[in-house]
């Protein structure tokens, strides 16, 4: 039961497996561009495990940021995993602290919705191991992969290869932000108070980012609590008359 | 890099890893207010709004059309329904070319 429930999640994380390869693969190159060595990357990959925020990582590295602004950048991003394993825990089997602990470490966006979405109604232990341990395999190994072919690319397309963090960025966001007006006001507004930080030289980068990120989304959520309140207070008092 | 590098990695590491422990060996289920959950699912998409904006106009220094290029060939392949993937690749491509060429 054990086993088979393994290899089930397995089978469930390849897709995700198979997601990551080019994303890890372009993490190893850009890190190579970045200037970190074949170890040091490597090692990114295999104990912080977190797309977005290695990205990003790369970036103000790049950027001269402060390794402690760097750690803060990586928190902010990642507590939106609360949500995540909040609410993924009512779905888990019973387990010991600290295997859940274990597994945990494996919960990645991808991960988390491929467990989330799933047609069971409790999930093993088991499976959840498959899925992370197949998805973090194919991570680690391919941030490797890409670090090496990284090393014999012309200079044209090194110097073209600057883009790429931001191309991944924006197509991350793009596809949220059709049909989605509360997705383009967030990034739009964070957009512009950064713009605001940038050509006042107020905050420095990994600063800016923080401040920028979390007025925007505090200041839109507040838009959009008060605009449902609105709407209610209106059905509301339609129904009155 | 050196010995900070490495202290980096393990304040990073933490970051990332107590948010995803927590929660799923601690909480059991309990429930965020609405407020900050909605605070919390806003964070990506802002965090991407600020990284894009400005920075990409100034990957390359005094070049901004290298910027302007990229930016909008990003946002044009993305538009169009390519994957993450395809717009990182196509992006280089065309300023691969670009810069051949200049």
């Amino acid at each position: 039961m054990e086993n088979k429930d393994f290899y089930a999640g397995l089978k469930a994380g390849l897709s995700i497996a198979i997601g990551y390869f080019p994303v890890a693969l372009t993490f190893g190159l850009l890190a190579k561009t970045a200037g970190l060595s074949i170890i040091e990357a490597t090692a990114m990959s295999m104990f912080v495990y977190a797309g977005a925020s290695q990205y990003i990582a790369l970036s103000l590295i790049a950027a001269s940021v402060h390794p402690l602004l760097i750690v803060m950048n990586t928190f902010i991003v990642n507590i939106r995993h609360f949500l995540m394993t909040a609410s993924l825990s009512e779905k888990m089997v019973p387990e010991k602290r600290w295997v859940k602990a274990v597994y945990s470490f494996g919960i990645t966006d991808e991960t988390f919705s491929v467990l989330a979405t799933s047609k069971k109604e409790k999930i093993s232990t088991a499976y959840a191991f498959g899925v992370a341990l197949i998805a973090y395999g194919s991570w680690v190994i391919f941030t490797t992969v890409g670090h090496i072919i990284g090393a014999n690319l012309p200079l044209f397309l090194q110097a073209a290869m600057s883009i790429a963090l931001y191309a991944m960025f924006v197509g991350l966001l793009v596809p949220s932000m059709k049909g989605n007006r509360k997705v383009i006001m967030l990034a739009g507004l964070a957009a512009t108070i950064q713009c605001f930080f940038y050509f006042t030289e107020l905050l420095s980068t990994g600063w800016a980012i923080l401040v920028s990120t979390l007025v925007a989304s505090i200041a839109i959520e507040m838009v959009y609590v008060n605009h449902e309140k609105r709407a209610k207070s209106t059905y509301v008092g339609e129904e009155g008359v | 890099m050196g010995a900070i590098y490495w202290w980096m990695l393990f304040g990073m590491a933490l970051a990332t890893y107590i948010p995803r422990m927590i929660p799923l060996t601690f909480l059991e289920g309990k429930e965020l207010p609405p407020i900050v959950s909605g605070v919390l699912r806003n964070i990506p998409y802002a965090v991407l709004g600020a990284l894009i904006f400005p920075a990409i106009l100034f990957v390359q220094e005094g070049n901004l059309l290298f910027g302007i290029i990229g930016l909008a060939v990003s946002f044009l392949i993305a538009f169009l329904g390519g994957s993450v993937m395809s717009v990182v690749l196509g992006t280089i491509g065309v300023l691969a070319i670009y810069s051949l060429f200049t």
